[in-house]
């Protein structure tokens, strides 16, 4: 039976009215107090005279403490009658009416974020999470209600295509979701919930079942405020999490200098270790390579302070190789662990990109490629590889510390978008001013360190310039001699651009003799541009024959070169890309891409390209660690997945302050625990039994303690 | 005195208040009276009565009739007065047990068990131990009981036999009814001619004025009265194994609803009053008062009466 017959009187609805039968059992106390006064002993006592002077003694209350615990005894069985009736109390009735008319739909937003596998007095938070999941979907009704859930991860998706009436099914998903080391998109998972309210009648709610971490909720407000993808009307409902955040230490911000390692040599890595509690602690950080520890520091951090770690590390072999820098565990395992991929190489890699023939004497690509490798062999210092303009993708660039623009036509948007990309990840730009540098200065925009104003052509008048005032003590070009500097002074250019303003923030290393900048350093993103304002092709002047290009191409190179690798930016829940370095063995079988648990990764790989122009590419990177691309055995790629920084931050936001944000936005909003026996979602009104059990208990411990008192 | 075979006869007969147990504790103690009392025969106490006694008492002026041998002639010689020497006369003494047989005392206890002793039952076991001293001594006793009025009346003898009449009348005897003390002491005053020592067991619920009003007729005769107040323990701080109860009272039938916890302290403020009431009204009598509780065994009682009686005489 149910609510189509259930009387309702104001506000008050009884559920199982025919509970009240059960007020027959007031008949109990009052036959027990007529029992308890005739079973009482008699005592012929010698005289009763002095009884009698003292009863007059008695309080009222002690003459009349026999009715006030029958009166007790009744209150309580009539509070266990009326509990048992089911009463919920409601002060909105005509809600109530629909949904007993119509039903309800509830989309339960399920956190899966990295920073819901804290454990909070010894239990896991995210088991917490889905057990006020479940608790809400067991307040709906089967075959009238309807629900779904959406576990909110970095893409929250909608476990059912739409809303279902089989809360089986939807607790069977519930009880499946697991944390993911992803960050939470709650902007995303509320619009998948509103695009499922959309077109549902009756009464509407989303329950948001979240730690509130503040990291993941306060750019989500921020949008809420401005946009509620919610329809209107719809009742949003903040369970908050039980217990206190807890403290926790984070790794993260891992980087290694030099940026490119060569066999042989030594680098640092340094990794940034934050203590996010409000006690101070010590914690074990531990270095491995390739899955070995290598080293091992204790650190000292104060409350909510960071620090930085540093391990010296040698490399010994070339090819990739996988640092894991290792914390003891706390509250939060995810976030104890920070990787970098490193490619040890023989040489420095450098692309040398130019659309002009590099085998053809005197172009600008001729002249730069033997200035970077004049051996062509393990001897030199720099190992070079040409790209066009139109091979150079952000993938081909990564494994380069610097990339050299020797004469590049027009640019593509593409292809000055992977520059920049380049850049602003700590790589080095030397660029010269040959092929359609206009276009490309506007396309490049923020790496130019002036705006460049029209092409002279000094020989045709004639003319030429020459170096003129330069910083010889600047570390770009220190290492030159005052033999070096004069033969650099003597070189003439029949070609250059007019140059606009300088920016506040470059720095002119070398100008021409009638002022205008010749080599421009300017500082961009994590990385150097150099701009040279010249080219070494024979058409435009002879310095691509001389010994003092060789010294400044070198020089230059060295400088733009960055002095350290910065982990990839890739966190969990994102993409990530893989393309090898070296070229693929025709034979040696097809490529695979194998994920942080060593196996193969076969759902959401997408392979593009071929040969050295392979790209892998796996759509939702599932796991933080190593991502490998291989070919048969033959390590060709490796790509670090980290988990989002932000993930480590315990605080929490108030949930009065979640539902602010979508009631300004056309919804309801409110605040339910699932501690206690409230009901969160209170389709029907408030349920009032739990109080008047506690009501009754309270009444017979009342009594109790008269009873105790009296007798004492 | 009263032989062995005597005590070994009363012994045997296996009497309830008077046990052989008792009769060994009893039997180096003294029962007699503060005061002088008059006797038929020559025994061991003082008496008004002048005679032919060794111990001297008193001188008086000579007067025509006493008889010439009386006169102390070495006073005459001494002074030339005729003054006649007085002996005082030793008697024996007569004692009357007056026991309260009304309801009240039947009392033994919140659950009536027949094992305990009632009020009634203490009583009759310390009046029974003086009766014994005082055959012993070779006095006189008699016993009286009050039942609505005076029930029974053992006139005072100063034999075994008496002895084993008045413990058959204690024995014979069922408390009930009110007891009338005021009565019985005035139809027992009226049967009593000479001093002696009138013993009262009761637990005077009675009224006090009408009962030393009657007391009083002993007193102003020379009579030494002495009162064992019997109570009940559980009347003089109300039972603790009681809450809640309805208690009746044993002679007027009255009932009152009440829990002993509520009332204990009020109760046993007024139980004092009552008894200090009785003290003192016996006290400034002359009357000796002892409270005779049955949460302290009768011979212990009966003991220290008759230490501390012996100190003062």
């Amino acid at each position: 039976m149910h609510f189509a017959t259930v009387p309702q009187l104001a506000a008050l609805i009884w559920t199982a009215p025919l509970a009240f039968f059960g007020l027959a059992l007031l008949a109990l106390p009052v036959i027990a107090h007529l029992l308890n006064r005739r079973a009482k002993q008699r005592v012929v006592f010698p005289t009763i005279m002095m009884l009698q002077a003292s009863k007059a003694s008695q309080s009222q209350l002690f003459r009349l403490r026999r009715w006030l615990l029958l009166m007790l005894r009744c209150l309580a069985v009539v509070a266990v009658v009326l509990a048992f009736a089911g009463p919920l109390w409601t002060q909105r009735p005509a809600a109530a009416a629909v949904v007993q008319a119509e039903g309800a739909s509830v989309v339960v937003l399920l956190d899966a974020s990295a920073s819901t596998t804290q454990r909070v007095g010894g239990v896991g938070l995210m088991q917490t999470l889905r057990a006020s999941g479940l608790r809400v979907l067991d307040e709906l009704e089967a075959g009238r209600d309807r629900a779904n859930v959406v576990v909110v991860d970095a893409q929250p998706t909608a476990a059912f295509e739409a809303m279902t009436t089989n809360l089986a099914a939807v607790r069977q998903q519930v009880e499946q979701a697991a944390s993911v080391p992803e960050r939470a998109d709650w902007l995303r998972a509320i619009a998948v919930a509103g695009s499922l309210l959309a077109d549902q009648g009756g009464d509407r709610r989303v329950v948001i079942v979240s730690d509130l971490q503040a990291a993941n909720w306060r750019p989500a407000l921020v949008e809420l405020a401005r946009a509620n993808p919610l329809p209107e009307g719809v009742e949003v409902t903040v369970v908050p999490p039980s217990g206190g955040a807890t403290g926790n230490v984070s790794l993260g911000g891992v980087t290694l200098q030099p940026y490119t390692p060569v066999v042989g040599g030594r680098g640092q890595v340094r990794v940034a270790v934050r203590n996010h509690a409000t006690t101070p602690v010590v914690r074990g950080v531990t270095l491995e390579v390739d899955g070995r520890a290598v080293d091992r520091r204790d650190v000292e951090l104060a409350a909510e302070r960071g620090a930085g770690v540093v391990f010296d590390v040698g490399f010994d072999r070339p090819g990739w190789q996988e640092l894991r820098v290792v914390a003891e565990g706390d509250a939060l395992s995810y976030d104890d662990a920070a990787y970098l991929g490193v490619r040890v190489g023989q040489q420095r890699e450098v692309v040398v990109i130019g659309d002009d023939p590099p085998d053809e004497p005197g172009s600008a690509t001729y002249f730069t490629v033997r200035a970077l490798a004049p051996r062509g062999d393990l001897r030199d210092r720099y190992s070079v590889t040409h790209l066009t303009s139109a091979d150079a993708t952000e993938v081909r660039l990564r494994s380069a510390s610097v990339v050299v623009l020797t004469s590049v036509g027009a640019m593509s948007e593409p292809f000055a978008g992977a520059l920049q990309g380049f850049v602003a990840g700590g790589g080095g730009l030397v660029m010269f001013s040959d092929g359609d540098l206009s276009t490309n200065a506007a396309r490049l925009g923020g790496l130019m360190p002036y705006p460049v104003v029209a092409q002279r052509d000094l020989a045709r008048r004639g003319a030429a310039l020459q170096f003129g005032q330069t910083l010889w003590r600047h570390p770009a070009l220190s290492a030159f001699s005052l033999d070096d500097q004069e033969v650099l002074q003597r070189v003439r250019f029949g070609m250059s651009w007019e140059a606009g303003p300088v920016r506040d923030e470059a720095t002119v290393l070398m100008r021409f003799d009638d002022g205008t900048p010749a080599v421009t350093h300017l500082p961009a993103g994590g990385g150097n541009v150099l701009v040279c304002n010249f080219s070494p092709a024979l058409s435009r002047s002879d310095f691509g024959k001389f010994g003092g290009y060789v010294a400044l191409v070198q020089s230059l190179t060295r400088f733009a070169a960055p002095t350290q690798r910065v982990a990839g930016g890739v966190v969990a829940g994102g993409s990530v890309v893989l393309s090898p370095v070296e070229p693929l063995d025709p034979a040696g079988g097809s490529l695979s891409v194998v994920g942080p648990d060593g196996q193969r990764v076969v759902g959401g790989v997408t392979y593009a390209g071929s040969g050295r122009a392979t790209v892998a590419e796996v759509g939702r990177a599932s796991s933080a660690g190593f991502y490998r691309l291989r070919q048969g055995d033959r390590l060709l790629a490796v790509r670090a997945v980290g988990v989002d920084g932000q993930e480590s931050g315990l605080e929490r936001v108030s949930p009065e302050e979640v539902v602010a944000g979508f009631v300004g936005g056309g919804s309801v909003g409110r605040v339910r625990s699932t501690v206690g026996g409230g009901s969160v979602l209170e389709l029907d009104g408030e349920p009032l039994w739990g109080w008047l059990v506690a009501a009754a208990m309270g009444l017979l411990g009342v009594e109790l303690g008269l009873l105790t008192w009296w007798r004492r | 005195m009263a032989s062995s075979s005597d005590t070994h006869n009363l012994a045997s007969n296996q009497h309830r208040y008077l046990q052989v147990a008792d009769l060994r504790r009893l039997r180096h103690l003294f029962f007699s009276s503060k005061r002088v009392v008059e006797g038929q025969y020559a025994g061991r106490h003082a008496s008004p009565q002048r005679g032919h006694s060794v111990e001297f008492s008193d001188y008086r002026q000579y007067t025509p009739g006493d008889e010439l041998n009386s006169i102390d002639w070495k006073v005459y010689a001494r002074s030339d007065k005729h003054v006649v020497k007085l002996f005082e006369h030793q008697s024996d003494m007569t004692v009357h047990l007056l026991i309260d047989a009304s309801a009240s005392m039947a009392y033994r206890g919140v659950d009536g068990d027949r094992k305990r002793d009632s009020k009634f039952d203490h009583a009759c076991r310390m009046a029974a131990s003086i009766a014994f001293l005082t055959i012993k001594q070779q006095d006189k006793v008699g016993l009286a009981i009050a039942k609505q009025g005076l029930d029974a009346v053992l006139p005072a003898q100063g034999s075994f036999t008496q002895l084993n009449k008045v413990l058959r009348q204690m024995e014979q005897t069922r408390p009930t009814g009110e007891a009338d003390l005021a009565e019985t002491l005035d139809g027992l005053a009226r049967r009593v001619s000479r001093k002696g020592v009138v013993v009262v067991f009761s637990d005077l619920l009675e009224p006090v004025d009408a009962v030393l009003q009657k007391l009083s007729a002993f007193t102003h005769r020379g009579s030494e009265v002495i009162v064992f107040h019997v109570m009940h323990a559980d009347e003089l701080r109300l039972p603790d194994t009681l809450a809640e109860a309805t208690f009746e009272d044993s002679e007027t039938g009255g009932r009152v609803r009440l829990n002993t916890d509520d009332v204990r302290v009020h109760y046993q403020a007024r139980m004092e009053r009552f008894l200090d009431t009785w003290r003192s009204a016996f006290r400034s009598r002359g009357i000796d008062y002892n409270l005779a509780s049955t949460a302290t065994p009768y011979h212990a009682v009966l003991e220290d009466y008759l230490f501390t009686r012996s100190r003062v005489i």
